[in-house]
Formats: C-alpha cells, sequence, structure tokens
C-alpha cells in the first residue's frame, strides 16, 4: 500500500476515524491491526518475519533487564543479534553473497554448486530489524528498561507510518509516546497536514516526475555510448529524485504520526546544503547515521583510538551502511566512497573540524562555493548508488573524467510538474536553511503561508499524471 | 568525523543536536517559535486563535488557487479555431480536458470541414480506394503494411531504399492489433499484394481491450474505432464490431448525439477496459485548469488500472493474459490468410521507448512455431537508448533505415523478390 495511493488514502481515513473515538489502550490496539493490514497488504507471509523478531526481542529483553549475570545477558543479547541479523541475511543478503562467492571462485576453476533461494525480500525488512536491535541492545547497555506490555512493543516495532522505510526510531523515543495518552493539538493537526502536502509534492510532483528521464539513461544496456551531458544531468536529476523520494516519504509518514499524536524523530535537514561529508551525514537519513554511529562505529572504537583504526572504523561503518541499502556491490561501493570522504575530509580538516557561522559576504560567498562544491562530490556518489553494474561505474567515470564526449544531451525532459516541483522545493529548502528551522513559514504573514500551500498543492496536482512508482527505499 | 563524534570531550553544537533525535517540537523550542499561551508570538503581536487562523488561512488558499486558476486558463488558452495550433503549455493544461470536450473542438459538420484526425484510421474500405492496389511497374513488389506510424514511417525507409517497392499503406494513430488486423482482413484490394506486413506496436497491445482510439489515447484522442476480438471455446476469434464505424458516421453521430452514439457508448463501457465515464464526459469540470489536472491524474490511474495484469516493467508481458493469448491467434490468422492469398507475410514486431525486449520475448515461441519471417526493432535499434528516438517518442530517422535495410534484405533472400 503505497503512500501516494487512493488505496491508502481510504485505509487512513478509516483508521483515523476509528482512532479518535477510541481510548488509549484501544487505539494502540486498533494501531497494532492497521499496521498488521498495512504490512500484510504487500504479502501477508512477511507478517511471520515480523511477529517472530517482535515477539522474540519483547521476551529477550525483558530476560535481559531481569539477568543480573553479565554472561547470561551477553548470551542473550547474542541470541537477538544472530536471529535478527540472520533473518537480514537469509532475506537480503543470501543471494547476493552465494552469488558473489561464485562469480569469485569460477575463474579459479571451482564450481561450487549451492543452491540460490527463490525468495522476495520482505519490505521494510532493514528498517525494523534495526529498530527492534536498538531495543535489545539499549536494554543490554541498561540505558532502557524493557517495556511490560507486548502490545506496545509490537507497536513500536510494526507502526505503519514509519514501518516500511524509516525514519528508524529509537525505542528511548518512541516507547514513552506509545505508553502515554495522547491528544491532538491544532499544532499538530497542522504541522502534521503541511508534511504529508510536502511529502507527497515531493514524491508525486518531483521524483515520480524524473524516475523517466534518469531511468533512461541508467538503463542504457550499451553504458560506453551515453555522451557526458547525459551522465551530468541524469546524475544531478537522480540526486534530486532520491532526495524527494525518500525525504518525501519520510515527511508523510512524520505527518500521518503527528495527526495520530505523535512525534516522530526529524530524518533529513536540507542534506545538499552540507559543506563537507561529516556535515552531509548530520543532515541526510539522520536516524540511520545516529544508529551507525552508536551501535556501530563507537563500538567498533570510534575516534578514541589512533588515527589509523579511525580511518578504518570510518570506512567500515559507511560500507556496511552502503549494505544496509541494499544487496549489491554498487551500494558497497558508495559505503566506501562515503567513507573515503569523509577520511579524507578529516585528514584535510583535523579531528574537531567546525563550520563557522557565515557573517561577512565573502564568508558567504565562501559557504555558497563549498556548498556548491560538495554538491558535486555528493553526485558522484549517487552515480554508485543508482549505477546497475560496474561495468556500467567504470563506462560513465571514464565518459565523465577521462574521455567526455559533449554530444548533445538526449535525456527525455522531465515533466513540468518535476520542473516546476524543483524551483518551488529548493525555495523551500533554502528558506529552511537560512532560517535554521524547518517550520520558518510559521512567522511568516498568513497569504504568503497560503500562497506557499497553494503552489505546493497546484505543482502536486501537477504531478497527478506522473506515472507512479513505488518508492526508492521500499527496496531496502 | 563529526557525525560519529563518540570523543569524551564536549561535542560540537552539530554533533551534539545529532546525538538526540530530534523533532519539529526541539527546532520549534530552538527557535522561540511555541509559546505557552499560544496566542503570542515571539514578536509581540497578537495572534488569532487557531481556528481563526485556520479560516483565514483556508480563505488565502482558496484566492491564490482561484487566481492560478483563472491565470493558467488566461494565458494557455486552448485556440478555439482549428487551424491554430496550440503551445505545448496550452496542451498540457488542457490534457485533463473531457475526451468529449476534446473531441467536440476538432469535430466539425462535416468529416472534411474537421480535424484530419477525426478522418484517421477508420476500417473504411471506401476510403481506401485512392491507394495503390498494384505495383508501379510490373516487376516491381506491391508492399501493403498494416500498423501504426512507426510501420509506416518504416515501410516509407524502406520505399526510399528500393525503388522497386510500391507501397500500400493502411494504419491508424498508435492502432493496437485488432486495428492492423482487421485492416488486413478488409483490406479486399491488398491482396494483389506480394508481401504483407503487419507491425506490432509494443505499447499498442495494451489498447487490444478496447474499440476506439478516443479511450486509451486520452491526451490525444483520436476516435477511430476497430473491432474487439475475444476468444471462443476452440480458441477462435470472435469480433464484436463497433456500432460506429466510418468517419462520417462518427461526425453525424457525435453531433446528434442520438441513439446510435448511445449505444456506441453502451458498447465501450461493456467491452472497453479503458473507458470512464469521469474521464470521458463533457462536464463542468472542463472549465477549471486545476480540475482538469485532476482528471488528467485520475486518466493515468484509470490506464494503469487497466493495465495490470498484462505488463509489468520488470516482468514484461503476461503470457497468460487474454490479450497475448488473442494477440497468437490473430497472428497466426494473419500468416495462414496471407499464405492462402499467395503473399508473403511478415510480422515486425517494434519496440518503443521503455518497452525493451518484452514483446519479443513473450511472442518469439509462438513466431518460430508460425515458420514465417519476423522481425523485432529491439535487436536493430535498442528500445533502452533514448538517442534512438525523438521527442515525441517515434524512431529517429537513422533507425527507421536501420530496420528498412534489414527488411529488405529479408525480402531481398525470399522466392517473392525472384520472381
Amino acid at each position: 500500500m503505497n503512500f501516494a495511493s487512493i488505496a491508502f488514502f481510504a485505509f487512513f481515513i478509516t483508521v483515523y476515524g476509528l482512532y479518535w473515538a477510541l481510548s488509549r489502550p484501544w487505539q494502540n490496539r486498533l494501531l497494532l491491526v492497521a499496521s498488521y493490514i498495512f504490512y500484510g497488504a504487500w504479502d501477508w507471509k512477511f507478517l511471520g518475519l515480523i511477529g517472530l523478531s517482535t515477539i522474540l526481542d519483547f521476551f529477550l529483553g525483558k530476560q535481559m533487564y531481569a539477568a543480573s549475570d553479565p554472561k547470561r545477558r551477553k548470551s542473550l543479547l547474542l541470541v537477538s543479534l544472530i536471529i535478527n541479523l540472520g533473518m537480514l541475511g537469509v532475506f537480503k543478503y543470501f543471494n547476493f553473497f552465494a552469488g558473489s562467492l561464485v562469480s569469485l571462485l569460477t575463474p579459479l576453476g571451482l564450481q561450487p554448486g549451492w543452491p540460490l533461494l527463490n525468495i522476495v525480500l520482505p519490505v521494510g525488512i532493514s528498517f525494523y530489524t534495526f529498530q527492534t536491535l536498538s531495543y535489545t541492545i539499549d536494554i543490554y547497555r541498561r540505558k532502557l528498561a524493557p517495556t511490560d506490555k507486548l502490545e506496545d512493543f509490537a507497536l513500536f516495532v510494526s507502526f505503519f507510518p514509519q514501518l516500511v522505510a524509516g525514519p528508524i526510531e529509537r525505542a528511548s523515543h518512541f516507547l514513552p509516546q506509545l505508553m502515554s495518552s495522547r491528544r491532538l493539538t491544532f499544532e499538530q493537526m497542522s504541522r502534521g497536514s503541511f508534511l504529508i502536502l510536502l511529502g507527497l509534492f515531493k514524491k508525486v510532483a518531483i521524483a515520480d516526475g524524473l524516475a523517466q528521464s534518469v531511468n533512461a539513461i541508467y538503463n542504457v544496456s550499451a553504458a560506453g555510448t551515453v555522451g557526458t551531458l547525459d551522465i551530468i544531468l541524469a546524475t544531478y536529476l537522480f540526486a534530486i529524485q532520491v532526495y524527494c523520494d525518500f525525504s518525501g516519504y519520510s515527511d508523510i509518514a512524520r505527518g500521518l504520526a503527528k495527526l495520530l499524536g505523535f512525534d516522530l524523530m526529524v530524518n533529513f535537514d536540507t542534506p545538499y546544503f552540507a559543506v563537507n561529508p561529516s556535515d552531509f551525514w548530520r543532515r541526510w537519513h539522520i536516524s540511520l547515521s545516529t544508529w551507525l554511529r552508536d551501535y556501530l562505529y563507537i563500538p567498533l572504537g570510534g575516534n578514541r583510538k589512533d588515527e589509523r583504526t579511525t580511518y578504518r572504523n570510518l570506512i567500515l561503518t559507511m560500507a556496511l551502511g552502503g549494505l544496509w541499502h541494499g544487496a549489491a556491490w554498487n551500494f558497497v561501493y558508495w559505503g566506501l566512497y562515503q567513507g573515503g570522504i569523509l577520511c579524507v575530509h578529516r585528514w584535510v580538516a583535523g579531528a574537531k573540524p567546525s563550520i563557522r557561522p557565515a557573517v561577512t559576504l565573502t564568508d558567504k560567498i565562501r559557504r555558497a562555493c563549498m556548498i556548491v562544491g560538495f554538491f558535486q562530490i555528493t553526485c558522484y556518489g549517487w552515480l554508485l548508488f543508482r549505477a546497475s553494474s560496474w561495468s556500467q561505474i567504470v563506462a560513465f567515470s571514464d565518459r565523465l573524467f577521462f574521455h567526455p564526449t559533449w554530444s548533445t544531451p538526449t535525456i527525455p525532459t522531465p515533466s513540468l510538474a518535476a520542473l516546476a516541483g524543483i524551483v518551488l522545493v529548493l525555495v523551500v529548502d533554502l528558506a529552511h536553511y537560512l532560517s535554521g528551522t524547518s517550520v520558518f513559514y510559521r512567522i511568516w504573514p498568513i497569504y504568503r503561508r497560503a500562497a506557499l500551500y497553494a503552489a505546493l498543492l497546484v505543482v502536486l496536482l501537477m504531478g497527478l499524471s506522473n506515472t507512479g512508482n513505488t518508492f526508492i527505499y521500499f527496496q531496502f | 568525523m563529526q557525525f560519529l563524534n563518540d570523543s569524551p570531550q564536549p561535542q560540537s553544537s552539530l554533533a551534539a543536536q545529532a546525538a538526540t533525535p530530534s523533532t519539529d517540537r526541539a527546532q520549534e523550542n530552538s527557535q522561540g517559535l511555541r509559546s505557552q499561551t499560544s496566542t503570542e508570538n515571539p514578536f509581540g503581536k497578537k495572534r488569532p486563535t487557531p481556528w481563526g487562523s485556520l479560516v483565514k488561512l483556508s480563505l488565502w488558499m482558496l484566492f491564490w488557487l482561484t487566481l492560478v486558476d483563472i491565470c493558467i486558463n488566461w494565458l494557455f488558452a486552448y485556440p478555439d479555431v482549428l487551424d491554430q495550433y496550440p503551445s505545448s503549455l496550452d496542451r498540457y493544461f488542457d490534457y485533463g480536458r473531457s475526451i468529449e470536450g476534446k473531441v467536440s473542438r476538432m469535430v466539425n459538420n462535416t468529416v472534411d470541414s474537421s480535424d484530419p484526425i477525426i478522418a484517421a484510421g477508420w476500417i473504411d474500405p471506401q476510403s481506401w480506394r485512392s491507394l495503390p492496389s498494384v505495383p508501379k511497374d510490373d516487376n516491381d513488389l506491391l508492399l501493403a503494411y498494416y500498423g501504426m506510424s512507426f510501420a509506416e514511417d518504416i515501410s516509407l525507409a524502406l520505399g526510399e531504399l528500393d525503388d522497386d517497392i510500391t507501397l500500400r499503406g493502411i494504419g491508424g494513430p498508435s492502432a493496437p492489433p485488432n486495428h492492423s488486423y482487421a485492416a488486413y482482413m478488409a483490406d479486399e484490394a491488398g491482396r494483389n499484394a506480394d508481401v504483407a506486413l503487419i507491425g506490432v506496436l509494443t505499447s499498442s497491445v495494451k489498447r487490444m481491450r478496447s474499440l476506439s482510439g478516443m479511450s486509451w489515447s486520452y491526451e490525444h484522442p483520436a476516435p477511430y474505432s476497430y473491432p474487439y476480438y475475444q476468444l471462443n471455446s476452440s480458441g477462435n476469434l470472435v469480433a464484436v464490431e463497433p456500432v460506429i464505424s466510418s468517419a462520417s458516421e462518427f461526425v453525424s453521430e457525435f453531433n446528434r448525439k442520438g441513439p446510435q452514439w448511445q449505444r456506441f457508448l453502451a458498447q465501450m463501457t461493456q467491452y472497453d477496459v479503458a473507458f470512464d465515464a469521469v474521464v470521458f464526459n463533457e462536464s463542468w469540470v472542463d472549465n477549471s485548469a486545476l480540475l482538469r489536472l485532476i482528471r488528467r491524474g485520475w486518466a493515468n490511474r484509470v490506464r494503469q488500472r487497466s493495465d495490470y495484469g498484462l505488463y509489468d516493467a520488470v516482468t514484461g508481458f503476461n503470457a497468460e493474459a487474454v490479450e497475448i493469448k488473442t494477440l497468437k491467434v490473430m497472428l497466426s490468422d494473419f500468416v495462414a490468410t496471407a499464405r492462402d492469398n499467395d503473399q508473403l507475410p511478415i510480422i515486425l514486431l517494434i519496440s518503443d521507448s521503455g518497452y525493451g525486449d518484452s514483446l519479443y520475448k513473450v511472442l518469439s515461441p509462438h513466431l518460430q512455431s508460425l515458420d514465417t519471417l519476423s522481425l523485432s526493432t529491439h535487436e536493430l535499434v535498442p528500445s533502452d537508448n533514448p538517442a534512438n528516438f525523438i521527442d515525441d517518442g517515434h524512431f529517429i530517422p537513422a533507425a527507421n533505415y536501420k530496420v528498412a535495410t534489414a527488411l529488405q534484405e529479408m525480402i531481398a533472400d525470399t522466392d517473392v523478390a525472384n520472381e
């Protein structure tokens, strides 16, 4: 059930109407049933996996908290890690690793005959696995007390607005909200509605409107025939597409949650205004980057040891972060690239780089140049992310850096809605960036706010004729 | 790397911000945009109550939306005069007009005084009398082609490459195989042709469960009709003939909106999966630019819903779909009929942009079993390369010549060319 569909609209309206007519325990039960219906709409068989993960971590969490023996606590954590990561490994990575190993061994004359699994990747498994892992790890670290109510925990794992593509919530942030009574304020309704409008606008008008142009270049089977300008344009457009697709989803998820009386964490904070890789990861997919920091980078040693270990930790964290996105080598390359530029930035800027406020005109110009410059570096990363094969990465990189051909671009022009939407999203993000808050419009005069909403709505209506695509991050 | 900064030393403000889940509430508080009373703002002015603000906001939004609607209608007004060509933006904001609304602008009192699209594509042998039915020269070949603009462009390129080929072409805008097959069967004069070529456009296979170029080509309706084919229990084709079958009949019935027109609409409702009353019927919605945008979105959803079960961008065509089964029988009939008439049948599969080799994949076993000449354009002109297409989606001229050359060589290797 796609957020940008009539079926979801009908589903949400029904749930919403019932939700506010019920008292809190029944509200949670309703949301749990609705979440399972929402998830089961993809494939009811996936419900078994999410159910297993929920029950397992609920009871492991309770036992872990009650146990005083560190060895027992550790072994319980290991059980949680093995089973959760095991499910992720089997369903998401088995074919990838098995296929890669076959490719590696075949040139050596070895032909392993293990079978590939004929399985479909359960939607959102990477998101809810990380969410449940944070719960058990936090209990193990004594940072969190487990919940006593299975239904609250089950809802924490499966809450439908963020179930399939995040934000990856932390139990310490979200469980208390589930356990307390809630009331709908005017502010929440207003902000929630705005976020839903903004998210739909980003997804329907921009991301879907750019997909055809990007696919036209990245799906060419003979990558060597694509011209330099086509690669540049398609990569810029993909940078916008993936941002609008993913942040659009997050906006809708947060907006829906607000209408239900919850606050989900902010997942994007004007990422393309980043001036360096460190800044970028504070702005892009914040729920994942903080998860990686807390549960992978820091346990690896973080930057507490020597520089070489810090670099290793950075590379390893980002490579695994890349692999989290999908079972394909291009995601690993993208992760390695991100790790690499973080290392280079740390090496150049020092251990504690800081971003000074731009006060003078010279500072502001320098900052603008840094933003534009770093965007180019980000975009090359998106080329790695979007590429369909290693040979395409090589061919496109060769065309960009070593053998450019400046023929007339053949990339199809994006839809008018997407072009108008890009301008509008730039205005919105610029206002957000300059004001330092995502609710910048609240201090605007009411006629100007209304003009912004109307503009978003008009471009969204224009985008309704774009071919609908599923959200890119559903595959992760 | 500050985003992963785990140093025991005090973190920078940005790192600290990332360390705790950030929500709107936190952002609002940090900006002083929220206040306890909620009727005051940080700038000291009294604000109206929330519900008062909502009413004001709604009225302002209504004002802006109305203004936008009026401006679009004024700036991008679709020209009323037939010979005045609309700009691309005029067309863009008019795509959501109802089919009936669009057609009524093109129809006049007679076919001749109407837009040329009204006369295009009808399966009406009377209108084919001016087409060549014998070769230019006794030694020449007469090639009759049935299809759409793609088939026509390739055939014309073939005619340019080979002076000894005389062309006889019958087609309709984006015509589905129903149309091409029915046109071939109805073309008695075309039986004299040495070669009969049928073009199957990949994107048009989806139109097989329709009766007219109006329902599927929502944005550019072409009113021509064609039979709807079903398979009976013995696997033979059964045609549902359209109630209106010629341009003159269409113009007359459309203007009159009499019982015949109602029967045609009823027939479309029954058989045409892409027919939708909201999309088709002229109404007051046509007057609002923004409502037209909504209808255009709705029309796209209707079209996508109609595709369901036949084609998927990842898996391609469903071999079990009724359209594919019907298409196979149509192609078999076409080959058998052509052979019965001593013609050389050629099946040309045309892969338009974005469809890859999906049609070839689903039909190639059947084509092999027919043991007939066939060519799929994807082998010569990959449809995943945008360089092979012009802006309107047709092949570039070089691609047409490439396919035509392959056809020329194919024909040259047969007895027909050597007789």
